[in-house]
């Protein structure tokens, strides 16, 4: 024990002698590390945020498709699907897409009857009547308004329409309410002129979670031409379009990260003279094989932790206090309306293992044959100068 | 990497030729050291796997419906329990290998190595074959699959193996566990004192059935006391955060005591060669003592949640008894 | 295992090196020789007569390619490596003709190096190293870097340093050959010294100020890898 406390001793000197290698590995391996961790940190954060929105999703939501396409769902379906037995509240829903010309970005229009569970989300209030709206602050900032301001769209007859704004999203996690604009279900039926009794989807309260599958199926049997959604199905979908676009990224800094090691590999094989110097007198004075490869383990790991550390620590930085700037370019490339946003900052230990482990163990791998090739150092080569 | 220490290895065996000072046979001891230090490096990977897989089989029970934990998970392509009963046995003999290796340095006349290498062979397919299940696993997850969950697996009711296990009454198999434990400590401090050969098999022999007894109690009442719920008995479900991961302390003590209590059996032919003779009675002692000590955490652990836990012994009797108006007992099968 | 008089014995020992090859180089033809307990043993010879490849074999360094060495009456040619370095560590100290300190480091480092791969507690580490270093007045450059010493300093630490595992044998090899006439005359005073403390000294020389000595028991004579006959 206090052996290997003498030889990590001696393996932190030899790593601050030689400062200029060291402080070059390190660097280039504090790169690396900082690259996995943003991308990791911010899928998992935006994944993290995507399920929390889900959660106060509906239990099951009931669309229904013509010809393979989602199509307007008739409301006195809502009323059929109520009777049937475990399910609670039925919503018919109002929501679309809304495209500003003006300044080329797309929002969501979501229609409410002041549902409690976004309530929280909000500052300011939802809008009570028809000429008034709620905004999310991606938009508030596009369209250069706010609590009390103004908010002119324009609706499906091409006319100008001017909403009072009544509140802004402002919830830590913006990224998902960001593009939304919130009105009244009876003013989104004029906006989008959508035809009597037809709405958007049906959003379906079920008592019981283990029903839900049961449910779904009574639905489905109920009314051939709905497509009913469960919730879990949801938040997987979510799961794995994130978990795509992760691994996606992952397989590019993987191949980066491998490519250093290859890079550390060409460094650490290439001994310089005098390091082959010192490890023949270490053996020539009493030094085992065995307690010069751990001493090469330690040196590998002490450098591996320090890049991980740093890395791990800029990567934090990079997504939750400078909001990603690096990053959100690269992911959110498919909307305009995400100027800036802030993620809610979550540790996740298993997210920090997993990384420490990709990063870590390659590179101490990585330098086993170097570190053996110098170990096997004969002490008799320093008898002859 | 396990490649390559799979090449040297078979160079080694066939080579190897204590008698000979050639270049060859230095060249050959020195990639000795080597070897050592990846299978060093794959095994400790392999003991850490263990862990990942587990808890990545936990972690991922939320991508499918009706998996509540690593059970559901595990059911939901069954190559899973494939693959976690090769890690387990992988993770002991990587052990064994790793303590062969520690033998054989302690020798002058390197007395383990072609044992040693061909259990490095043997061991070797084992991992790559591993790997192989892991991968099947993992690649063959389709998240639309509904699975069961360990409320199936490990109900009372149930005509499989498992919950045969789990129907096991809690009192009768307490009493069996403890008497194994008595029965291995005994042993245990007998085997310190005298150093009869047969007393180092019947230890092995021993911690080899306490492992099977404990296995099973925890499926059958210790389990139980975990959850504070009489009809819950799951193994998995003990390392999640609600139960305060009170699994992985659980499972280490038991892993280490019934690896280390495995091994002076196991080894007791090792302790005859000459050159190991000096070193090994020492090293067997430490054995015995750090298996006697895991084993007595572990069943200290044990002891203590039965103890501690709101569920009583009183309370289960009553729920077998059919008699289920326990207030406290309620709650809990609904938080379920 | 009898302690006979003879702390070191070599048996018939041969030395070839890269055997097979081109350059395949025999630098000990069958070398039978014998070194006491206690006292001074020269090796002596020309350039390239096999001094260094002998006091490397019997220093427990390299393995002799045929032939037997018995340290204090083991056989050590056909121990494993790790052995090896357990005899180097227990039994021997080195001093370099190029002192082999490692210059980036403390003259106190340098010293506890060997050391360092046992479970000896840092403070008592230390503090034989102080004891080591008051003996040969260096205890205040303990915090220098070796690099800026003088050579008959570095010396100095190189000596401590092969005293500090408390070993039986010394073993130097043209430890003079830097040296002017004062420094090496303080040297040899340094080894009778050490041979008083019952410390066998073995020394490789061409340095007739070395093997002239009053205090050297015994001279092994060597020409081309072969004694010259034993005086
Ligand atoms: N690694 C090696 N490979 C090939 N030949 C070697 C090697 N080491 C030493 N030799 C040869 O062995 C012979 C003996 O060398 P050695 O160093 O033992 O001589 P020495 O007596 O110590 O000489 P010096 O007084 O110059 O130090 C020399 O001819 C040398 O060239
Ligand atoms: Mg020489």
């Amino acid at each position: 024990m206090i052996k290997h406390l003498k030889i990590i001793d001696y393996a932190l000197t030899s790593i601050l002698r030689r400062r200029n290698k060291s402080l070059a590995i390190i660097s280039a391996f504090t790169v690396v590390v900082t690259a996995l961790a943003s991308i990791l940190l911010f899928s998992n954060s935006l994944k993290k945020e995507a399920a929390s929105l889900l959660a106060s999703a509906p239990d099951l939501i009931v669309q229904r498709t013509m010809g393979g396409r989602h199509e307007l769902i008739p409301t006195d379906y809502a009323a059929q699907i109520r009777k049937i037995h475990g399910v609670g509240e039925v919503n018919a829903r109002y929501w679309g897409y809304y495209y500003d010309a003006l300044t080329g970005a797309n929002f969501t229009v979501l229609g409410t009857e002041g549902n409690p569970e976004t309530l929280q989300l909000l500052e300011g209030r939802l809008p009570a009547g028809e000429g008034e709206c709620a905004i999310g602050a991606g938009v508030a900032n596009l369209k250069n308004t706010g609590t009390g301001g103004e908010l002119i769209l324009v609706d499906s007859s091409n006319t100008g329409v001017l909403y009072e704004v009544t509140g802004v999203f402002r919830a830590d996690s913006s990224l998902l309410t960001n593009d939304l604009i919130v009105l009244s279900n009876d003013a989104i039926k004029g906006f989008f002129g959508l035809p009597p009794g037809k709405a958007t989807d049906v959003a379906v309260q079920v008592f019981n979670e283990n029903e839900l599958q049961t449910v779904a199926a009574k639905v489905k049997r109920l009314l051939p031409d709905s497509r009913p959604i469960t919730r879990t199905e949801l938040v997987r979908t979510y799961d794995m379009v994130f978990n795509w676009r992760s691994g996606m990224m992952l397989s590019v800094f993987g191949a980066a990260l491998i490519a250093f090691c290859i890079l550390a590999w060409d460094k650490a094989t290439g001994i310089s003279a005098d390091e082959k110097q010192e490890i023949g007198i270490l053996k020539a004075i009493g030094w085992d094989t065995s307690e010069v490869l751990a001493l090469k383990f330690w040196e590998g790991v002490i450098i591996a932790l320090t890049s991980y550390l740093l890395g791990t620590i800029a990567g934090y930085l990079h997504i939750f206090v400078f909001n990603a700037f690096l990053l959100a370019p690269v992911i959110k490339g498919w909307s305009v309306v995400f100027p800036d946003f802030h993620l809610t900052p979550h540790l996740d230990p298993y997210l920090f293992f997993t990384l420490g482990f990709l990063t870590i163990a390659p590179y101490v791998a990585s330098t086993v044959i170097p570190a053996w090739k110098t170990a096997i150092t004969d002490p008799d080569t320093i008898m002859r100068g | 990497m396990t490649l390559y220490a799979g090449l040297l290895g078979t160079v080694v065996l066939l080579r190897w030729d204590f008698q000979s000072s050639s270049a060859y046979q230095l060249s050959l001891e020195r990639k000795t050291y080597l070897i050592s230090t990846i299978m060093n490096y794959v095994l400790g990977f392999q003991i850490l796997s263990v862990f990942l897989f587990v808890y990545t089989a936990e972690d991922i029970h939320q991508l499918f419906v009706g998996a509540m934990c690593a059970t559901g998970s595990l059911n939901a392509n069954p190559v899973g329990w494939l693959a976690l009963l090769s890690k387990i046995i992988i993770c002991f003999a990587a052990g064994l290998w790793l303590v062969l290796n520690y033998l054989d340095h302690l020798g002058e006349d390197f007395p383990l190595v072609r044992l040693k290498y061909a259990v490095l062979l043997v061991l070797l397919p084992c991992i790559c074959a591993d790997l192989y299940l892991q991968l099947q696993y993992f690649l063959g997850l389709d998240p639309d699959i509904i699975t069961s969950c360990c409320g199936s697996l490990f109900s009372t009711s149930g005509g499989s193996v498992a919950s045969s296990i789990a129907g096991l009454p809690a009192g009768p198999s307490m009493v069996v566990f403890y008497t194994g434990f008595v029965l291995y400590a005994v042993t245990s401090l007998f085997g310190l004192f005298w150093e009869k050969a047969f007393l180092r098999y019947l230890h092995s022999s021993l911690a080899a059935l306490f492992f099977i007894i404990s296995m099973a109690s925890v499926v059958s009442f210790i389990s139980m006391y975990v959850y504070e719920l009489p009809t819950h008995h799951c193994p998995f479900d003990m390392i999640q955060k609600e139960y305060s991961f009170i699994g992985y302390p659980l499972y280490a003590t038991l892993f280490c005591g019934v690896f280390f209590g495995l091994l002076p059996g196991i080894f007791q032919r090792a302790g005859s060669i000459p050159s190991l003779q000096r070193n090994f009675r020492k090293i067997e002692r430490t054995w015995l003592l750090f298996s006697l000590g895991c084993m007595t955490s572990f069943v200290m652990l044990t002891t203590y949640m039965v103890l501690f836990s709101n569920l009583t012994y009183f309370s289960v009797l009553k729920v077998l008894a059919g008699n289920t108006a326990n207030e406290r007992i309620i709650p809990c099968l609904l938080q379920h | 295992m009898e302690r006979s008089a003879y702390i070191i014995r070599t048996h018939h020992v041969k030395k070839v090196y890269n055997p097979g090859k081109p350059d395949e180089m025999t630098a000990l033809h069958d070398i039978s020789v014998e070194i006491e307990r206690g006292g001074i043993t020269v090796l002596q010879g020309p350039s390239g007569s096999g001094k260094t490849s002998l006091l490397s074999a019997i220093g427990c360094m390299s393995r002799p390619t045929e032939g037997k060495i018995f340290v204090d009456g083991k056989d050590v040619v056909k121990l494993p490596e790790r052995f090896l370095t357990e005899m180097r560590r227990n039994k021997f100290g080195f001093i370099f003709q190029q002192y082999h300190l490692i210059r980036s480091l403390s003259v106190l480092d340098n010293i506890v190096l060997p050391l360092c791969p046992t479970d000896l507690p840092p403070a008592e580490m230390k503090e034989r190293a102080l004891a080591v270093m008051d003996r040969f007045s260096i205890t205040e450059k303990k915090k220098m870097k070796v690099k800026f010493l003088s050579g008959g300093e570095q010396q100095r630490v190189a000596i401590a340093r092969a005293l500090i595992n408390n070993p039986d044998v010394i073993i130097a090899d043209e430890p003079t050959a830097h040296l002017d006439k004062k420094l090496a005359a303080e040297f040899m005073d340094i080894l009778a010294a050490l041979c008083g403390e019952n410390r066998t000294v073995v020394i490789a020389t061409h340095d007739a100020f070395v093997y002239e000595h009053s205090l050297v028991g015994k001279i092994i004579a060597m020409r081309d890898g072969r004694l010259a006959g034993a005086h």
